[in-house]
């Protein structure tokens, strides 16, 4: 199959999975908006309020849970365990497509779901349009009538879909780990295809940089018909100064659907590969199998992913916060585009730049990984920080800050809980989200990490393509459980720190 | 109080944030003074960790390794070494096979290097010239599922003549199949190979990411029969699954006779990276892999490597001292390293229709 038709076809499966996402998003965005909103307490609770309280089976915080989880689960953790049924269907492969196809949509749709809920709403809201509607002349032609409903849609209330399916399209289109593990190939006559198994297949014995980046301009081809696009229409939805009410659905039916939607996307992504995890941890650390020495592998992909973490932040920063406003936007697509390459293409290029005579004393140094992850992650953080930015409460957050310079301590503690959660805590969420994505990044290290320095991540790949399974569940349940807990101590020290600063 | 509690925090981060940077820059800065050696290694990590290990307790050297994972197969370590010739970062090069070994023997990145544990290694599986050593071998072998039928080489070869769409073999772009397509490219000609393959895909043989995968594929009955090493094999065997194996023979398919059969015996190499950074300690790593205890523990080992050199055969394990025979029957790789460029560039050319 030539790179042609494998990116056509890529390109079909991540606009499928895009488009399904962006329309389930929808309901589920609107249940959690819903479950966000205080309920009522007292007496004052109406029949209706008391038949969707007993309906909602699971609180606020399980069903964020049940969302994110999926979301979170380290891909290699789901290709790992996609592994065996992918093989068992060697002879379907229509089936195992249809698998990689769910996996892909309940892995990803999450994100989806998270961009309606914390993006800027829509800045024209329904009665806008209902009047814009009303006051079109009846004699218009019915496509001319149409066309001006797609256009209304595209600048008003469909430009979050816009940005979820951008956002799906992208993480679908650029997958790779789940591919490699599921046995998705470069699209052999039995099996079904992949782009960036393809393109990693054309390195074998060596291909020039040159060759591979004239290879990857046919998926950059593909990802810009749906960046540049989306970009043009979003420019306007994140800059404009109006915003209506978010809409709510509070309905029993629509909470008790989307319990049972996520309950199933968490067992099917999250829940089955953390059986297998869980249950051969057990059996390793029953039989003692040997783990290898994992922590200073650990504490190498935790140092990489803050070094990145760190310069992600400061160049978002740049192009977010500083750069001129005219230039914003020429600035962003510079540094989105080595990431839109491709993990692969852009460590090769990483890789090809540290060998020149001026760079090449740092080759065996961790910044070329650093660099590569952090280039691959800016996209992502850049969505990231813009979503973040434009749905930041400005007014209340001064108001806080001036109540932090009260003289009385009560009012100074009230303020930088305020601050705390107005401004310190998304970030640092924000801020933990990419860290962990480039914790997880397996390509770029594997590439360019030095001898001295090889991150877990690289190491349990390669593991787990012999199966050993029980010190290998050790490993992966330790590679899990040790950034959680710094996590955790980071976040109590996070409220710590800000009370005692404007305290 | 605020502002001076403010710049506590903003000096605290400064430091942490320059501390990483440190580390990134120079991530060796806990390790300064001990005595080192960078080994790229494309063999298991899980085999091969325990040999380093040995090896720093008796010598005190650390080995700092990169290994070759299933994510950087496409970019091997061979292409790795051909980018950093010119400024060397990589002391020994361990590799799964021979031929990526001699291609970069040819490119003048590998040492002249005729250490202790040269001399016991046939000729057939060195460079006369010193740069590379085999050691510690795989072999090609059939893989069959035993409940489906018995291991009778007859049998599996006319199933596998007349069922391709039952049988597994991993992608040829790779590893030691593109060794075994290698050498058929080698004995009977291209064109035999392309028409044979296109006959092959046509009537459904599946190709699988790897040998790993044909060996899962045949052990769980998806498959019947397919070809991958020995040490995927006796993986299988270890978790108790129906499978048995037989050795691959090639020929030339012309001259018949046993003399006109060999086997396909891929063996791990060792060689020294040219004008490499910690020479003395690169060297006795390579003394210390090509040794028996060397041998002998990856015989011993789960992967059981088969010997290439002289060991006490007491000590090694029955299945292994048998494929041990099979050694001096071994196809010469050595004029093999045209015949793969060709394949590869006709197997990517494939890929690209």
């Amino acid at each position: 199959m030539s790179l042609a038709a494998v990116c056509a076809w890529s390109f079909l499966r991540s606009a499928a999975v895009a488009l399904f996402a962006a329309l389930l998003s929808q309901p589920l965005a609107n249940v959690l908006v819903a479950s966000k909103a205080p309920l009522a307490t007292g007496s004052g609770i109406n029949g209706r309020e008391r038949t969707r309280r007993r309906a909602a089976l699971l609180g606020r915080g399980v069903l964020w849970g049940l969302l994110l989880a999926p979301f979170l689960v380290p891909p290699l953790l789901v290709g790992y365990a996609y592994y065996r049924p992918a093989l068992m269907l060697v002879h379907y492969p229509r089936t195992t497509e249809a698998i990689y196809w769910a996996v892909l949509f309940l892995r990803f749709f999450a994100a989806a779901v998270l961009i309606r809920v914390f993006a800027p709403p829509s800045p024209l809201s329904a009665e806008a349009i209902h009047c814009q509607r009303l006051l079109r002349p009846r004699n218009k032609a019915r496509l001319r009538r149409w066309a001006a409903d797609v256009f209304t849609w595209l600048r008003g209330s469909g430009q979050p879909s816009i940005a979820a399916f951008a956002v799906i399209f992208l993480s679908a289109f650029q997958e790779f780990e789940i591919a490699a593990l599921m046995g998705i190939t470069a699209g052999d006559v039995q099996s079904p295809a992949s782009w960036t198994v393809w393109l990693f297949n054309w390195q074998a014995g060596g291909a020039p940089l040159s060759e591979s980046l004239t290879f990857a301009m046919t998926p950059l081809f593909y990802e810009l018909v749906v960046i540049v696009p989306a970009l043009i229409l979003l420019g306007s939805w994140m800059s404009s100064p109006w915003r209506v009410e978010r809409e709510a659905d509070g309905s029993v039916r629509a909470r008790v659907a989307s319990e049972i939607f996520l309950i199933a996307a968490t067992l099917v992504i999250a829940g089955g590969p953390s059986l297998i995890v869980f249950r051969g941890a057990l059996r390793g650390l029953q039989s003692r199998a040997a783990t290898g020495p994992l922590l200073p592998e650990i504490g190498i992909a935790a140092a990489i992913a803050s070094t990145a973490v760190l310069l992600i932040g400061i160049l978002c920063a740049v192009a977010l916060g500083f750069a001129p406003r005219r230039l914003r936007g020429a600035i962003v697509s510079l540094l989105c585009l080595p990431g839109a390459l491709g993990s692969l293409v852009l460590s090769m290029g990483v890789l090809w730049l540290f060998q020149q005579p001026g760079l090449q004393s740092l080759s065996q140094s961790l910044v070329p990984v650093v660099l590569a992850v952090a280039f691959v992650l800016l996209p992502r953080s850049l969505i990231l920080t813009a979503m973040l930015g434009s749905s930041r409460r400005a007014q209340a957050a001064h108001c806080a800050r001036m109540l932090a310079q009260s003289p009385s301590a009560p009012q100074r503690r009230a303020a930088a809980r305020l601050i705390d959660e107005l401004e310190v805590r998304r970030f640092f969420w924000a801020g933990v989200l990419v860290w962990y994505w480039a914790y997880w990044e397996l390509t770029a290290p594997s590439i360019l990490a030095p001898p001295a320095a090889t991150p877990f991540v690289v190491r349990m790949y390669n593991f787990m393509h012999y199966r050993q399974d029980d010190p290998l569940s050790v490993m992966i349940v330790a590679s899990i459980l040790v950034p959680l807990a710094a996590v955790a101590l980071l976040a109590g020290a996070r409220r710590f720190v800000v009370r005692w600063v404007l305290q | 109080m605020p502002n001076k509690k403010r710049t506590a925090v903003a000096a605290a981060g400064i430091i942490l944030a320059g501390a990483l940077v440190s580390f990134a820059v120079w991530p060796r800065m806990f390790e300064a003074g001990t005595p080192v050696v960078n080994v790229y290694c494309a063999h298991d990590a899980i085999f091969a960790d325990a040999i380093f290990d040995e090896f720093t307790r008796q010598t005190g050297i650390k080995v700092a390794i990169t290994y070759d994972t299933e994510a950087t197969k496409s970019l091997s370590l061979v292409d790795r070494l051909k980018r950093e010739r010119e400024h060397p970062q990589c002391d020994v090069f361990w590799n799964n096979e021979q031929v990526g070994t001699m291609d970069l023997a040819g490119q003048d990145v590998l040492a002249t290097y005729k250490g202790s544990g040269y001399g016991r290694i046939p000729a057939l599986y060195k460079d006369a010239d010193g740069r590379w050593t085999g050691f510690a071998a795989r072999m090609r072998v059939w893989i069959v599922n035993t409940k489906a039928m018995p291991p009778d080489r007859e049998k599996v070869e006319t199933f596998f003549k007349n069922h391709p769409e039952h049988c597994a073999m991993a992608n040829p772009l790779y590893g030691t199949t593109l060794t075994q397509f290698s050498i058929l490219w080698q004995l009977r000609g291209p064109e035999h190979v392309k028409s044979w393959r296109a006959d092959l895909r046509q009537r459904g043989l599946r190709e699988m990411a790897g040998n790993a995968p044909v060996k899962d594929a045949v052990a769980e009955g998806v498959c019947e029969v397919g070809w991958t090493d020995t040490d995927d094999f006796f993986e299988a065997l270890d978790d108790k699954k129906p499978v048995a194996m037989l050795p691959l023979f090639v020929s030339d398919g012309k001259a018949t006779g046993a003399e006109s059969k060999y086997t396909i015996i891929v063996p791990n190499t060792v060689g020294l990276i040219q004008n490499c950074p910690h020479q003395s300690e690169a060297q006795r790593l390579v003394d210390f892999l090509l040794s028996a205890e060397t041998e002998l523990a990856l015989a011993r080992s789960k992967s059981r490597q088969i010997p290439l050199g002289p060991v006490d055969s007491q000590k090694i394990l029955p299945e292994v001292r048998e494929l041990a025979q099979s050694v001096p029957q071994g196809y010469d790789l050595r004029k093999l390293e045209m015949p793969r460029r060709e394949c590869i560039d006709w197997l990517k050319s494939e890929s690209r229709r």
